[in-house]
């Protein structure tokens, strides 16, 4: 029995407690929200293998003593746990390999059974250990055969490994300088497509990860040295590392012959953490990432209010409706997903219908074909303008009507090819042609050097006069375009509602005895004015929660924000300190503690929104499983 | 005598050269033709001839940045509007102000014109620090004072633009003249309308070589000593330039040389007018080594040295040149050269990234051969996420001020250097801050979009926003700094943008930069390569086109340009013909009529090896790759993306830029290169490394004869002597250790002037 709190169980809510972000504050010591003294893994490797093996595998990390389960987030992957054991670190790039005052690193053998059904695509691990559970790394499943990188060396052109088309190997850049060759031979005309999955470098402390590079070669010789090859291609082509670090590169073989593939890092950095998987496919195969959405893998997605790439489709005011207080809709279990998996992605046919009591929202297409200059497409609030900036210097016009007063909303999503390669850029034009406002926001810094100008995916603007409006899309910098620049701009009433939650941990090892603090941060969007309440379901035994406070340090004098509202939510955030008691049972495997927001105002409870699934333990402090 | 008049002649030819201030005494408010009618003043080219001519306005007197003494003039009179108010307001001037510092006093005496201080100051009846410039009984003094008496008006403009000189002409236009001879420089001046004039005694004339050809204040010309002179020719607003050639001795039968291109006709025919012979043509293994380094920074591999010397075929020179320009190495070589000139490297992107996708942009315009008017637009007028426009960041992803942008577009691709024209109008040059200001405009306006340092939009855009520049303080449009107004974006030749200016500045400004109704962007670039193969340039520096840095084969200049422009901007076209022709082809061992020449091209001079492409040489011949940080074992120093990433004390010394700036690349030897070649580890430590070419031989059982022989042709592209090999093998023979033996001789090698110069 908890004796900390009397919020850990409520009636009515079974398992969930409440917290209200207007509760008093209670002042605790807490520890920081990710501690250095938590399993952190690094690296595995191999990173994948085909559907229906078994494998092993080594993962290495810090403080990983005591490893004795793989837990996998989803899906039926099973892993035993091996050996633990030192690994010797030799000089190399990556800092994160131990020495020093850093914790010693470890190498933990896993056994892996891939059911033959198993999804191809990113399965996330964590290890459980001494002293709770890790963080978590990917695993890929695919459906085709994997090689291994061969034992040889394979680092220059002459002792390439020899694979053949399509193929997919688990390999690694060791070391510094280490560039790892594939030759294969290949037909005339084919089109084929290479591209390395791996762990990309993060923000501290898990920063340890691979920047891969892809380079084509052809082993022509030259006058010079006929060893010689020449470099066909790079990457990909305009590349930006902003969207991905994972290189592709799609290349057409004029001539039949063999060629090389390398696989190196950006600036030739090397390390055992540095597992990659490259695969070699003909161009119209799906891509990793085509291949990651057809199943359940990655990270379940969260909420995204301000994302280029967030689908905008049919079911996007009923999305939106049901994140603000009052609607009281909930799913099958009580809670809302988050949208990761409603409709609201679904494109939208001309003419749709929304939901029952929902406004309608009627797509208007441009037509690219037969598009002339000064054409103008008419478009209603709420509506979808939907197009594509398919060359450079192209401008789409549509028109609105707006009333005095109405709060309007303009949300552009792009489907396809987004910033920072394409831009886009909209205004709204009075009946005069003034521009009233765009969708770029623009204020100081903090440097206070230069005005900091960013083209934003939502905007909100009050109109002061009714009247007919002009609506031009264009890409920012009408330089370019092609057929991937699309674009779906959907105007909409303004919805009060929650918008993100963000929390600042991926996993909770709680000590018995000890408290631990989480920050929530919640947005709140277009004039949303309610109380959010937090909720915290399947909480482990003996744990209990309480609201805390936290100090923020001065950040100096705030800058000229520009017309912020109009380009971004209020946004404010709790601290949750979580207790364990110090006869709180120790968890064997992590237990996912649910997260949820639920919108509270004068109308009424909204529905509850799950923000995020967290592995939880509680840890004796000497790391036992069980004292008692 | 060469060309020349004879000097007791110089005055019969000059018809109609009346000095025009010898008929002005007692004419009130105007002055007369030569023809005796009445003309009314015109400040401009009346006094401001005047000024020119006595030196008044040059850059060392009134014409310097501030004036001198309080008292500012436009430099060579180029606007007499200032210099009108000047002296007649009178004022001290300020840089950075248009208002003069304190009280005015004007410089002329409209009662008593004989006191103002216009005149009292170069007689020297007051103190003056430019000593006496004017005598009262000259015709400049009396026209002046006729000037003063009349009102000191500045004229209409109606008659100013009538006696505008539009161009001036110097005849002989290339003099060639033995040592201690004389020759009167004639100018005529062309005015608006087409009236031509003699101005010879209008004008200032200034040798920039006195010590080779001296002119006096008449136009005279001395010849003093073997070499060549730029005499500079000033008038009221124009100035022009002739080269005056002195010889040591006339040449009897100068001998027919053979032609391959109009590069050779051009560079040849100034050779036979100063009577200077080329060199014959460079043996095979020269021209191997040179055209290898030249084109790809690569140094040829024995085998091949060997194939091509034994190669008898007469065509086997092009067909090399062909091979190289189509090979990987030229590339690579090219590409670092480009990315040198564009400044690739993370302290100047400020991140590798970046840096990165610049880099590949201009790799990708060398492989594909793009033409290098589009390379120019794009990098001048670049927008978005990509290559070009990645190239305008600074360490934070700051933007450079507008007016460094603009100066280093107009250096790189126009070979112009702005710079001086910031703070006030450029002294030497017809380049007014008015005109900098102009040009700036059309870069104010490129803004940045997102903020990799903040992360809610992790990336860059480079955009033009009308809104301006956006540096706190500075944002909006762009301002004078003298006068504080908004300048709108204008070229170089003083013609606004338009409309086009407006919509997209930098666009219209890539367009009129590379215009091929404007000479100077083909100039500069076929100028630059042409600095390559040569090491000096037609105009050298080779971005630093100016009056007074004239070009020493300004046809050939031309001639190149055209070709450059007719063929399409091809880079590799321009080079093929270069180094095709005879003159490129001419062996480096002087004659006795070239051995002090410099500036012909009558033979090949020694030029060093960029720090690079000589680090990439040294471990070429050793077999012992440098290592760079964490890239691949085998990486060369002209394939660093960012080479400014990896320290490299050899590097260093040996000249490789920074890149903050455009690079000028001016190897000169020093003490630590020595010090680093007897201990530095370059040297020292690639002799014995694993793997080395050294160790390989050794291993194989090569006798002492055939590493001599390996090692001449790894790093001089020939074979040893039969004194230098007899000489080698009997020393090894008598060293106690082989292998020490051969790293002494690898060493003496790689450290002698023949290896590290191409020549």
């Amino acid at each position: 029995m908890n004796v900390f709190s009397p919020w850990s169980r409520i009636a009515g809510l079974g398992a969930a407690a409440l917290l209200a972000v207007t509760f008093p504050a209670v002042e605790l010591n807490a520890q920081e929200a990710t501690p250095s003294t938590e399993p952190r893994l690094l690296s595995v490797h191999p990173l994948g293998a085909r559907a229906g093996s078994s494998l092993e595998v080594e993962v290495q990390g810090h403080l990983l003593e005591g490893a004795r389960a793989v837990w996998f987030e989803q899906g039926r992957l099973q892993g035993r746990v091996g050996d633990v054991r030192a690994v010797p670190v030799e000089g190399n790039s990556d800092s994160e390999a131990g020495g020093g005052d850093k914790p010693v690193l470890l190498g933990v053998r896993v056994e892996l059974e891939i059911p033959s059904d198993a999804l191809a695509g990113v399965h996330r691990f964590r290890l459980v250990a001494k002293r709770g559970v890790s963080n978590a790394l990917m695993f890929r499943v695919n459906s085709d055969a994997v090689l291994d990188e061969t034992g040889q060396p394979h680092q220059t052109p002459s002792t390439a490994q020899q694979v053949a088309v399509p193929a997919v190997v688990n390999g690694r850049v060791a070391s510094d300088g280490e560039e790892d060759f594939y030759a294969f031979e290949i037909e005339e005309a084919r089109e084929l497509r290479f591209e390395v999955f791996c762990k990309t470098p993060g923000k501290p402390p898990d920063d340890v990860g691979l920047d891969p590079e892809l380079t084509l070669y052809q082993p022509t010789g030259s006058w010079f040295d006929r060893e010689r090859t020449t470099r066909l291609a790079y990457n990909d082509d305009p590349s930006s590392y902003h969207v991905s670090r994972l290189p592709q590169l799609t290349y057409r073989f004029r001539k039949k012959g063999r060629y090389l593939i390398g696989v190196g890092a950006f600036l030739g950095g090397g390390s055992p953490h540095f597992s990659y998987q490259l695969r070699i496919s003909d161009s119209s195969a799906p891509t990793f990432a085509q291949l990651d959405r057809n199943g359940y893998n990655r990270v379940p997605a969260s909420w995204k209010e301000r994302a280029f790439r967030r689908p905008i489709g049919s079911g996007r005011l009923a999305l939106l409706e049901s994140r603000s207080a009052g609607s009281n809709g909930t799913g099958a279990d009580g809670t809302l997903t988050n949208g990761a998996a409603s409709s609201h992605g679904e494109p939208v046919q001309p003419g749709a219908k929304g939901r029952d009591g929902q406004a309608s929202i009627v797509l208007v297409k441009e037509q690219e074909n037969g598009e002339r200059e000064g054409d103008t497409l008419s478009v209603s609030v709420p509506g979808i303008a939907e197009g594509t900036i398919d060359r450079p210097g192209d401008v789409d016009r549509y028109a609105f009507k707006a009333e005095r007063g109405q709060q309007v909303a303009f949300e552009v999503e792009t489907p396809q090819v987004g910033p920072p390669q394409f831009n886009p850029r909209f205004g709204i034009l009075d009946e005069e042609g003034r521009e009233l406002f765009s969708n770029v926001y623009k204020r100081l810094g903090r440097q206070l050097t230069f005005y900091l100008k960013t083209v934003e995916p939502k905007t909100l603007y009050t109109f002061e006069r009714s009247g007919e409006y002009s609506l031009v899309v264009s890409d920012l910098t009408r330089r370019f375009g092609n057929a991937g620049f699309r674009y779906r701009l959907l105007l909409r009433p303004q919805i009060p509602h929650v918008g993100e939650v963000r929390t600042d941990t991926d996993r909770l090892n709680l000590v018995a005895g000890q408290a631990r603090k989480m920050t929530v941060a919640t947005d709140q969007e277009e004039g949303y004015s309610g109380d959010i309440a937090l909720v915290l379901e399947g909480l482990p035994e003996g744990v209990a929660f309480y609201p805390g406070t936290e100090v923020k340090a001065y950040q100096g004098p705030v800058p000229e924000d520009g017309l912020r509202p109009r380009f971004s939510p209020t946004s404010e955030s709790v601290t949750i300190v979580l207790l364990a008691g110090a006869d709180a049972p120790a968890t064997p495997l992590p237990v996912k503690l649910r997260l949820l927001a639920r919108p509270i105002s004068d109308d009424g409870p909204g529905s509850s929104l799950l923000i995020k699934e967290i592995p939880t333990m509680v840890v004796r402090p000497s790391g036992d499983v069980e004292e008692s | 005598m060469f060309g020349s008049v004879a000097p007791g002649m110089k005055w019969l030819v000059r018809l109609g050269a009346l000095a025009l201030g010898s008929l002005l005494a007692g004419q009130g408010g105007g002055s007369l033709h030569a023809g005796g009618s009445a003309r009314p003043f015109s400040f401009p080219r009346d006094v401001g001839g005047i000024l020119t001519k006595r030196g008044c306005n040059n850059q060392e007197c009134h014409g310097s940045v501030k004036g001198r003494g309080g008292f500012k003039l436009s430099a060579n009179a180029l606007y007499p509007r200032d210099d009108h108010e000047w002296i007649v307001q009178g004022g001290v001037y300020q840089v950075l102000s248009p208002e003069p510092l304190g009280p005015r006093k004007s410089r002329v005496d409209l009662k008593q014109p004989e006191n103002s201080l216009l005149l009292a100051k170069p007689t020297m009846e007051e103190p003056h620090g430019g000593g006496e410039r004017l005598s009262r009984d000259s015709a400049d003094y009396r026209t002046l004072v006729e000037w003063i008496r009349a009102g000191a008006p500045y004229g209409s403009e109606e008659d100013h633009r009538a006696r505008e000189i539009q161009q001036l002409e110097v005849s002989p236009r290339q003099p060639v003249m033995g040592v201690d001879e004389e020759q009167q420089l004639l100018v005529t001046a062309t005015l608006a309308g087409g009236l031509r004039e003699d101005v010879t005694d209008q004008v200032n004339f200034e040798s920039n070589q006195p010590e080779v050809a001296e002119v006096g204040d008449s136009g005279l010309v001395r010849a003093r000593q073997p070499g060549e002179a730029a005499v500079v020719v000033r008038a009221a607003g124009r100035a022009a330039t002739v080269i005056v050639g002195v010889i040591r001795q006339p040449l009897d039968g100068y001998p027919q040389v053979s032609q391959r291109n109009f590069i050779d006709r051009l560079v040849l025919a100034k050779l036979r007018r100063l009577h200077i012979l080329p060199s014959e043509p460079a043996g095979d293994q020269q021209f191997l080594r040179r055209v290898c380094l030249d084109l790809t920074g690569t140094l040829p591999p024995p085998e091949r040295v060997r194939e091509f010397l034994a190669d008898a075929r007469p065509g086997k020179r092009d067909e090399l040149i062909e091979t190289l320009l189509n090979s990987p190495e030229f590339l690579d070589y090219w590409t670092f050269r480009f990315a040198d000139l564009f400044r690739v490297g993370k302290s100047v992107q400020g991140f590798t990234k970046y840096s990165r996708l610049y880099w590949e942009w201009i790799r990708d315009g060398i492989a594909r051969n793009k033409p290098y008017d589009q390379m120019a637009r794009e990098r001048i007028a670049a927008q978005g996420y990509g290559g070009p426009a990645l190239h305008y960041y600074l360490i934070g992803g700051d933007l450079p001020s507008p007016q460094d942008m603009m100066g280093e577009q107009v250096r790189v691709f126009l070979g112009r250097r702005l710079d001086c024209a910031q703070c006030h109008n450029h002294p030497y040059e017809p380049w007014s801050q008015n005109q900098f200001w102009g040009m700036t405009a059309f870069y104010g306006q490129l803004t940045r979009v997102g903020d990799i340092n903040t992360g809610t939009a992790p990336y860059n855009i480079i955009m033009d926003d009308p809104e301006g520049h956006g540096v706190l303080g500075k944002g909006g449009p762009t301002v004078h700094p003298r006068n504080k107004t908004e300048v709108q974006p204008a070229f170089l030749s003083g013609e606004p943008a338009g409309r086009n200016g407006a919509e997209d500045p930098r666009a219209s400004l890539a367009e009129w930069m590379t215009s091929p109704d404007r000479p100077e962007f083909a100039e500069a670039i076929v100028n630059r390569i042409w600095g390559h193969f040569f090491g000096r340039g037609i105009v050298d520096p080779v971005d630093d086109f100016k009056l007074a840095n004239p070009a020493t084969h300004p046809d050939l200049l031309a001639a190149l340009a055209e070709d450059f422009r007719a063929g399409g901007y091809d880079l590799r076209q321009l080079m093929r013909r270069i180094v095709r022709s005879r003159v490129y082809q001419l062996s480096s061992v002087p004659n006795a009529s070239n051995r002090t020449d410099r500036t012909n091209y009558a033979r090949a001079h020694p030029r060093p090896l960029d720090a690079e492409v000589l680090l990439d040489a040294i471990s070429q011949v050793t077999g012992v790759p440098e290592r760079f940080g964490t890239k691949p074992e085998g990486t060369r120093a002209i394939n660093l993306v960012s080479s400014d990433m990896y320290p490299s004390r050899f590097l260093d010394l040996y000249g490789r830029p920074n890149r903050q700036m455009v690079p000028q690349r001016k190897v000169e030897a020093s003490l630590g290169q020595a010090l680093h070649l007897l201990a530095g580890p370059t040297y020292t430590d690639k002799l014995s490394g694993e793997g080395s070419r050294i160790g390989r031989l050794l291993a194989a059982g090569a006798s002492n004869a055939e590493i001599v022989e390996e090692f001449y042709l790894a790093a001089l592209s020939r074979f040893p002597t039969a004194e230098e090999l007899g000489e080698l093998e009997g020393w090894i023979e008598g060293q106690d250790s082989r292998q020490k033996a051969v790293e002494d001789l690898v060493w003496a090698l790689v450290g002698s002037r023949e290896f590290a110069y191409v020549h």
